[in-house]
């Protein structure tokens, strides 16, 4: 029962400290810059962006993507490590189902950002063709949505009831608590709908993510164009989204730890593990990688070649040698040593992974857009190049901090680590142990 | 000495003004660039005109400009022009051509001669341009041999006399420009004044019948002569028109079976799913 307190006691929601009111009150300023730039684009229109009729998908369609491969995390940790066994990875579930939950809000945000006229988004809905991989995406980021907010609220059941007792003393969230845990007793038959509904949840999002993954893939590998032409794009995607899902794990689970003093519960152990885990997610990465760029460069069609010259050793080699080496080979090889799974070291090399994958989105987009297979001809001097404007770039790093925000305030009143999961553990230990001192 | 100086001043002065209002008063009418040509097409002689002129290192077409058409009659025995016979008018159009049609009592054997002139023209300048030639006939037919149809053509003067080693070109009327027919680009006539070229036997054409055009081009002697022949034996073309169909293509309405079918199963599947997950959240919330 000592166990059980302190267990509650560690992982219950508190209030924020000086640097978390910090962090908060950054967001919030970077949020409402962010919404002026949105009102400017909204009132003079895309005009204030500078995609133009080539690059007609800019940094916010980077950012799409990314947000999309952020949210994978969620089936990965969440479904295909709990279906697997994998029980160390329960600290981390929480964390994960709450990052997918924030991408995915945030990527659904941004694809209207995209557009130009917003107030017509419902005509998707009225005129949307069936034939059109994004109608496909828009269902299917809808689906997905719900899915997580479900993933997430579920394990969340037994874990509001623990919180409504533990804030007794706190009238008003305690009643909130009460009303979100839906009366969790605990009892055999809500334990029994638990199970079945978690998972049946589990084994659901593993499709629809791919589903999500393979779609956004198509929305490119379906166009006609030099570096997107390719029939390898959807598992290339999933592989990059599992890379940057764990990642942006390993970082917000780093910050997280050291925040609300959770050392006892996201130890060491958990670190290894995941550094191991992004070791063999960057290696499949790496894999498609290889497939992506060396089958084009080794055909060399005129189109494909310009554009991987580009990449290579153009305009953009410098930021895409920086991706491959610091987002996906720096990563592997620190990874491969004990010291490299530490958590610090594990944070930093998160870190470059997630910046690495941003990029890599913009990287994917951009280039391409920029060498049709038409000749760029008769067009003003400036369209044949990008680079978002300031009030792209403020609209965009808004998105990003408005994840940040959704992932903020949401560990400010649910626990990082799932309470009643952890005690669980705790019990069947004894027990164990109990049964290993009875023999 | 101020005398002079006064007077050569004023001479200066004047010419200024005076050339210059010389130099406004040219500027006013402009040099066009005439070409003349005769024309024969099924028999039907005509002169084919245009006009353009330049400005700005440019070529525009000299539009709505007048012609007045004379016929030259020789009237004395050393073939000497002497009298010019007007015989009608034609302008322009926006491509700056004209097309004056002649009666074919006009036509000489040999020796024709007709003058296109600008005349009291507000834009342009006064000029001419003339055209000389002899009458030719062309007569094409289509013949259907064994190993499948010809097109057989006879170039003549106009009595009759074959005429050898002139160039002809075989072409197929399409809607964007003209298509070659066999082989060769043109042409050569026997000593017959004759051609033979072989028609393929799959060419396409929206309703199976094929326009033949047989060409003497821009003659030095006689002129562009042109005869145009039809043939049914071309495949006629079957319409692709896919707007009632339901295809990758088509409006919401017409989306495709498997399109509409497979999707929906799995949303229905997906969402199905997630309802009765809604009523296990209900369920767990009614439990006692």
């Amino acid at each position: 029962m000592k166990d059980y307190d302190k267990i509650v006691q560690d992982l219950a929601p508190k209030k924020f400290g000086f640097w978390g009111k910090i962090w908060v009150t950054l967001l919030c300023v970077i949020a409402a810059f962010a919404m002026y730039a949105y009102y400017q684009q909204l009132s003079q229109g895309l005009v204030i962006t500078h995609m133009r009729d080539y690059s007609l998908w800019g940094v916010y369609i980077s950012n799409f993507v990314f947000f999309v491969a952020i949210s994978l995390v969620g089936s990965l940790v969440t479904a295909i490590l709990r279906l697997s066994g994998a029980n160390w990875a329960t600290p981390l579930t929480r964390i994960s189902e709450v990052i997918a939950v924030a991408a995915i809000v945030m990527a659904g945000l941004t694809i209207i950002i995209d557009m130009g006229r917003p107030e017509r988004f419902y005509n998707l809905f009225i005129h949307g063709r069936l034939q059109s991989p994004i109608i496909w995406d828009v269902l299917v980021i809808t689906t997905y949505l719900f899915i997580s907010l479900l993933l997430l609220f579920f394990p969340l059941l037994p874990d509001f009831s623990i919180l409504k007792k533990y804030f007794k003393d706190k009238p008003k969230l305690s009643n909130w608590y009460n009303r979100l845990s839906l009366k969790w007793k605990g009892d055999d038959r809500q334990v029994k709908i638990y199970n079945k509904s978690i998972y049946t949840l589990s084994v659901l999002i593993i499709p629809v993510a791919f589903g999500i993954h393979t779609v956004t893939a198509w929305l490119f590998a379906t166009t006609y164009r030099p570096g997107w032409d390719s029939s390898n794009f959807g598992p290339y995607f999933i592989a990059g989204a599992f890379v940057a899902g764990a990642g942006a794990v390993v970082s917000v689970m780093f910050v997280l730890r050291k925040a609300y003093h959770l050392e006892d519960y996201i130890t060491d152990f958990h670190f290894d593990k995941m550094g191991k885990l992004l070791v063999l997610l960057c290696l499949v990465y790496l894999y498609f990688n290889v497939n992506e760029y060396l089958v084009p460069a080794y055909k060399t069609t005129e189109e494909e070649a310009d554009h991987l010259k580009e990449l290579f050793v153009g305009d953009y080699a410098p930021m895409f040698w920086i991706v491959i080496v610091f987002g996906l080979i720096v990563p592997v090889i620190a990874l491969l040593f004990k010291k490299g799974r530490k958590p610090l070291p594990v944070f930093i090399i998160g870190l470059f992974v997630v910046v690495g994958a941003w990029w890599k989105r913009y990287l994917i987009v951009t280039p391409t857009l920029l060498h049709p297979f038409l000749p760029v001809e008769g067009v003003p001097k400036e369209w044949h190049h990008y680079f978002p404007t300031g009030l792209e770039w403020t609209i965009t790093i808004g998105t990003l901090s408005g994840a940040l925000l959704i992932i903020t305030l949401l560990f400010r009143y649910l626990p990082v680590i799932p309470i009643h999961e952890t005690i669980e553990e705790l019990e069947a230990k004894h027990q164990l142990k109990a049964q290993k001192n009875e023999k | 000495m101020k005398n002079k100086t006064k007077i050569g001043l004023t001479i200066v002065l004047f010419f200024c003004l005076f050339g210059s209002q010389q130099n406004i008063f040219s500027q006013d009418l402009k040099p066009a660039i005439l070409d003349v040509q005769y024309l024969k097409s099924d028999g039907n002689p005509s002169l084919k005109i245009s006009a353009k002129y330049r400005e700005d290192r440019v070529f525009y077409p000299a539009t709505g400009l007048n012609f007045t058409i004379y016929k030259s009659i020789l009237l004395d025995e050393k073939d000497e022009l002497t009298e010019d016979s007007l015989i009608g008018s034609a302008t322009t159009d926006e491509a700056g051509l004209a097309l004056f049609n002649l009666q074919k009592n006009q036509i000489k054997s040999i020796g024709n001669t007709f003058i296109v002139r600008i005349e009291n023209s507000s834009v342009f300048e006064e000029d001419e341009e003339s055209v000389m030639f002899s009458d030719a006939k062309l007569s094409a037919s289509i013949e259907q041999e064994e190993d499948g149809n010809y097109i057989t053509a006879q170039l003549t003067d106009s009595e009759d006399n074959p005429l050898a080693e002139q160039s002809l070109n075989v072409s197929l009327k399409r809607l964007f420009g003209k298509m070659q027919v066999g082989e060769d680009e043109s042409y050569e006539t026997d000593e017959e004044g004759k051609i033979s070229v072989q028609i393929s036997d799959t060419l396409y054409s929206k309703s199976g019948k094929l326009n033949f055009e047989i060409k003497l081009d821009e003659n030095d002697d006689y002129g562009t002569i042109v005869d145009n022949l039809i043939g049914d034996f071309g495949v006629a073309m079957v319409s692709k028109d896919t707007f009632d169909k339901r295809t990758m293509w088509s409006p919401p309405s017409k989306t495709p079976l498997f399109a509409l079918i497979v999707p929906n199963l799995l949303l229905i599947g997906i969402w199905f799913t997630l309802v009765l997950l809604l009523v296990n959240l209900f369920k767990i919330y009614k439990s006692k």
